[in-house]
């Protein structure tokens, strides 16, 4: 408890400011925990990487802080204390106070917006014609009475929406030798391979009350697993088709906003789709008006810089340690405006400021967050495959100065291997072998990156498994591919002309890929 | 009423401003594209590329020169816009890390920089759009060498054929880029690996990878006047030919490729927007004796907007026109670039203008992309002036040809004037040429020791560096080396597998010196130990 609440209780104690009692009020500024399990992706299990057991940010929390800046504020009163982060008072006028400078703030932390996505087939050549970024109601209304492949919404707690509606079947994936004995032992690996849909956003109010969603939404439909013999032992090699989408964009309440949509069915066969993110309710913005102190918790990151690139495995929003620091920066750079909240507490990591101050001091806050925020964009990804084929488009709503990408795949496990594994020195001579896997991805994947003068960067690649070719080995048979792959990659400025991603020789035919930003 | 309009309108434009500067002027604009132009690495061709295979023998493989390269370091911005801003510059400076220009001055001073920089970045967005189209045709076509643009006859008979691939580059004046073109990637069983660290040594297969495609690393540079312009590539080819499958322990098999590579180095420049072939190679025992033509042709060059400020102007020379190429140290691969002339040219700026000219607000640097000035337009024009007659685009084609059993060998490629060529032109093929027996760690007991099998490249085709030294009556210095393989190939049955030997024909090389008459020049005649008599033939033609 800060010595300024100490004091003001003691001096209350000693018999000043008397009032009749009333029921205790609690106002109670606890808010979720901010801890996240790893991120663990659907479908196909891929390569295991050192993001997948990452522990996202950890909140330094600023509540205790600001409950000692306000004290200052409190009438004296005996009835009033102070636990952790709440405040318990019987008084009326504290209660008052308390009220006045805390409601808006309370308000975002218990109303906090419902987040939706939807992925929806589409038909025809609607994934070229529907306007992306808000839907006209028609539009809207059509998607919304269409069966989804796959919806999920949530009010995200602590402003982190991590949510799995999945099913899953257990499989024997791989093997695994643990030689620390003196004995080398093998294991089975046993892995839940999940399908259906994870959103894994973080989700922040803007003062205009807009939401500032950022992070990785991805679908996953099974396919045939096979089975087949390793050494012996069965072993299950998965597949399925995979739809990843990465990016950051500010939703509108009320109003669905088409994020991507494609028709661009090369290799992964999955047809047209649209995705679909909706945000309902949440608290209103702050109150206008007013003229006393009120505590609000700003959302700075659409002004921060951010390279949270989307790796297509391992936990999208983790923050590279120089863009960190980078954020950090900007985010001090706050600092130097004249007119500020006098209690401003920035917690680094989340990109937020928890602040107490009147409402044309917010506004300073907000004003230099606005300045940041760049208009979105709608690009269009034109990807032909083939001789002659018309172009597919994979059409997304991009936000200039946030990474964008967008996966879709189709993805198969192949025993392309082994590892004959040995003890230690010293051990006896007895040998394990384990499988050595391979995840080969059929279909198109692209990493966007438009920054706010319109100069662009992609990077990715069109890829198709011709063939697999099994060769008899002494544990099972493996494989052996041939696929065909163009890479795609080019930096410069889309809006006049285009873009040319790459070009190149598919089967009898040509693929080429061209991004344009859409008017 | 009118005061009224007039205050709320004044209102209005300071809202405005606030949006997006903090007060007392300060703004931040992105220069990041202004800075460096990132070139990603694009993984090349052949067998192997990534190098996770052994590699006991020949593999298609380059230096790596970073691609992409600094336009602008940020003290060039800094110092230029500063002098631009005059007195109206409370404070410019750059951030390199963030890649945004952080400035204070007045909102006059604002427009002013922003059309600097505005101008700045169209020069730079400007593309040379460079297009390669490789061709693999039963003969060479009358009328197609290697530097020398393409007449009508051999651009008829290139458009009658299907290209085997085709590339195309937008590249930033004077920044290296690299771009592939696949044609499959096959991974297979190359190879196995002992791991005896433990107490028994044991056997582990390693996945090779196969990229059959075009490679290309290229670089355009205009010249400081004048319409030429120059590209200087490097280019790999890889086709393969098949697979055979390995004798090796059964139930340990392996995969053994044949392919056919192409590795070269060059230069040309260009004084219009000719068609012309950069490499041809063909050799009987290559390819299935194809010949192979990769043909260049450059869209007509972008023009530059002029500046909008001709107190200040900023401008950059490509390096690639004004450098000259060495053969590289015997330790490095690719070319390298005499960096003496670079100083040379440098110092030469001071004395192209009056010393008076140059001033704290004014500098010459040097960057790894070009030669930044930042003077006055009219010193400027002076200063490419002087910088053009540095300029190196004259090009020239060499073609050599070994006449000979079993065949005709013809490898051209084109340079700038004196500049040094690589070229290399071989089938290879992966054998199982022997096992290397492991033992387990000393004082441990083992059964069974690790037989590593040892596949090697065996190598078939022509290597040849030119080196010319001046353009007018051409030095030529050649060095050639040959190696072939005969018809047949031994093998011989081990409790391990089979062994094969490919039997080796001739292997030669020679150094000689040329010089150039405008007609082929016999560069030797020699009778290879075992083999029949070849006679070198160069043919150095100078593109007109």
């Amino acid at each position: 408890m800060g010595g300024r609440f100490a004091a003001v209780v003691l001096c209350a104690t000693l018999g000043w400011a008397q009032e009749p009692a009333a029921p205790p009020r609690v106002f109670d500024l606890e808010r979720p925990t901010s801890r996240l399990p790893p991120y663990l992706p659907l479908g196909v299990p891929g390569p295991r990487s050192a993001e997948e057991g990452w522990d996202p940010e950890r909140q330094p929390d600023a509540t205790a802080d600001l409950l000692d800046a306000l004290a200052a504020e409190l009438p004296a009163d005996p009835s009033t204390r102070r636990a952790g982060a709440r405040i318990v008072t019987s008084s009326p006028r504290v209660a008052q106070v308390l009220e006045r400078a805390l409601e808006p703030y309370l308000r975002q932390l218990r109303d906090a917006p419902r987040v939706g996505v939807r992925l929806v087939p589409l038909r025809g050549d609607e994934a070229a014609a529907l306007p992306l970024g808000p839907l006209p109601e028609q539009a809207a209304r059509v998607l919304a009475a269409r069966e989804a492949w796959a919806q999920a919404s949530a009010r995200p707690r602590g402003g982190w929406l991590h949510l799995r509606a999945t099913q899953g079947v257990e499989v024997v994936v791989d093997y695994e030798a643990n030689a620390t004995g003196a004995l080398p032992v093998r294991e089975a690996v046993v892995s839940r391979i999940e399908t259906g849909v994870a959103l894994r956003l973080r989700v922040e109010r803007l003062a205009d009350g807009a939401v500032y969603v950022r992070g990785l939404v991805e679908w996953a439909r099974p396919l045939a697993c096979e089975r087949v013999r390793f050494d012996g032992q069965p072993l299950d090699l998965p597949s399925a088709d995979r739809l990843r989408v990465v990016g950051a964009w500010t939703l509108s309440p009320g109003r669905p906003t088409l994020l991507a949509a494609s028709s661009c069915a090369t290799a992964a066969e999955l047809g047209a789709w649209a995705l679909v993110a909706e945000v309902e309710g949440g608290s209103p913005t702050r109150p206008a008006g007013a003229t006393q102190r009120t505590a609000w918790r700003h959302a700075l990151s659409p002004r921060l810089p951010a390279d949270y690139t989307a790796a297509f495995t391992g936990d999208p929003l983790r923050t590279p340690k120089p863009a960190a620091e980078r954020r950090r920066e900007r985010a001090r750079s706050l600092r130097e405006l004249d007119g500020l909240p006098p209690y401003l507490e920035l917690e680094e990591p989340s990109g937020q400021a928890l602040a107490l101050g009147t409402p044309a001091e917010h506004e300073r806050v907000e004003a230099w967050v606005a300045a940041g925020a760049a208009a979105p964009c709608a690009l269009r990804v034109q990807v032909a495959v083939g001789d002659g084929a018309a172009p597919r488009p994979l059409r997304v709503w991009a936000t200039p100065g946030r990474p964008l990408s967008v996966l879709v795949a189709r993805e198969r496990t192949l025993l392309v291997g082994w590892e004959r594994i040995n003890g230690g020195c010293g051990a006896a001579t007895d040998t394990v072998i384990v499988p050595r896997l391979a995840l080969e991805r059929a279909g198109v994947a692209l990493s966007l990156d438009l920054d706010r003068s319109g100069q662009l960067r992609a990077q990715g690649a069109l890829q198709e498994l011709v063939s697999v070719r099994p060769l008899e080995v002494e544990v099972g048979t493996v494989s052996e591919v041939e696929r065909r792959r163009l890479d795609l990659a080019a930096e410069g400025d889309p809006r006049s002309g285009g873009l040319r991603l790459g070009q190149g020789p598919w089967g009898a035919g040509e693929a080429w890929a061209l991004v344009e930003v859409e008017r | 009423m009118i005061r009224l309009s007039a205050l709320a309108a004044l209102a209005l434009a300071a809202a405005a401003s606030a949006q997006d500067a903090d007060p007392g002027g300060r703004f931040e604009v992105p220069v990041s594209d202004l800075l460096r132009r990132s070139g990603e690495p694009v993984q090349g061709v052949g067998f192997d590329p990534d190098g996770a295979v052994r590699a006991r023998g020949a593999v298609l493989s380059f230096g790596d020169p970073p691609s992409g390269g600094e336009l602008y370091h940020p003290y060039a911005l800094e110092v230029a816009l500063t002098r631009l801003l005059g007195f109206d510059a409370a404070s410019v400076e750059v951030d390199s890390e963030r890649g945004v220009l952080r400035a204070q001055t007045s909102a006059g001073g604002r427009q002013r920089l922003e059309r600097q920089l505005a101008w700045l970045r169209a020069v730079e967005a400007a593309r040379h759009a460079l297009r390669l189209e490789a061709y693999l045709l039963p003969e060479v076509p009358a009328g197609v060498r290697a530097g020398l643009a393409l007449d009508d006859a051999a651009r008829e008979a290139l458009a009658a054929e299907r290209p085997w691939l085709r590339l195309e580059l937008a590249l930033t004046d004077g920044v290296a880029q690299e771009a592939c073109a696949l044609v499959r990637e096959r991974t297979f069983l190359a190879d196995y690996e002992v791991n005896q660290t433990g107490a028994v040594p044991v056997l582990n297969p390693v996945q090779g990878v196969f990229r059959e495609g075009l490679w290309v690393r290229a670089a355009i540079s205009r010249e400081p006047q004048g319409e030429r312009r120059v590209l200087v590539y490097e280019l790999g080819a890889a086709l393969l030919e098949g697979t055979t499958a390995g004798g090796y322990r059964a139930g340990l098999p392996l995969t053994l490729p044949t392919w056919s590579a192409l590795d070269a180095r060059g230069s040309f420049g260009w004084a219009g927007a000719a068609q012309v072939p950069l490499v041809v190679a063909q050799d009987p025992a290559c390819a299935g004796g194809r010949a192979l033509v990769v043909v260049a042709s450059l869209a007509p060059g972008p023009a530059c907007p002029p500046p909008p400020d001709p107190a200040v102007v900023l401008r950059r020379h490509a390096w690639g026109a004004l450098d000259r190429r060495c053969l590289p140290d015997y330790h490095a691969e690719g070319l390298g670039v005499d960096a003496e002339r670079r100083t040379r040219i440098l110092d030469a700026l001071d004395g192209a203008v009056g010393a008076e000219r140059w001033s704290d607000e004014s500098f010459a640097e040097s960057t790894d992309t070009g030669l930044v000035v930042c003077q006055t337009q009219a010193v400027q024009e002076q200063l490419a002036r002087a910088l053009q007659r540095y300029a190196r685009s004259r090009s020239v084609g060499h073609t050599l040809v070994l006449e000979g059993a079993p065949g005709t060998v013809r490898l051209g490629v084109s340079a700038v004037a004196a500049d040094p060529v690589e070229i290399g032109w071989r089938r290879l093929r992966r054998v199982l040429e022997g096992i290397e027996r492991s033992a387990g760690p000393v004082s441990v007991r083992f059964e069974d020791p690790g037989e590593d099998p040892v596949v090697g490249a065996r190598v078939h085709g022509t290597r040849v560096s030119l080196s010319a030294h001046t353009l007018t009556g051409l030095q030529t210095e050649l060095g050639l080396e040959r190696e072939t393989l005969g018809e047949g190939e031994r093998q011989r049955t081990t409790p391990w597998g089979t062994l094969t030997w490919p039997e080796p024909g001739p292997r030669w090389a020679v150094r000689a010196r040329v010089r150039a008459t405008g007609a082929p020049v016999v560069a030797a005649e020699l009778r290879p130990l075992g083999g029949e008599p070849v006679r070198v033939t160069l043919d150095t033609q100078e593109a007109p």
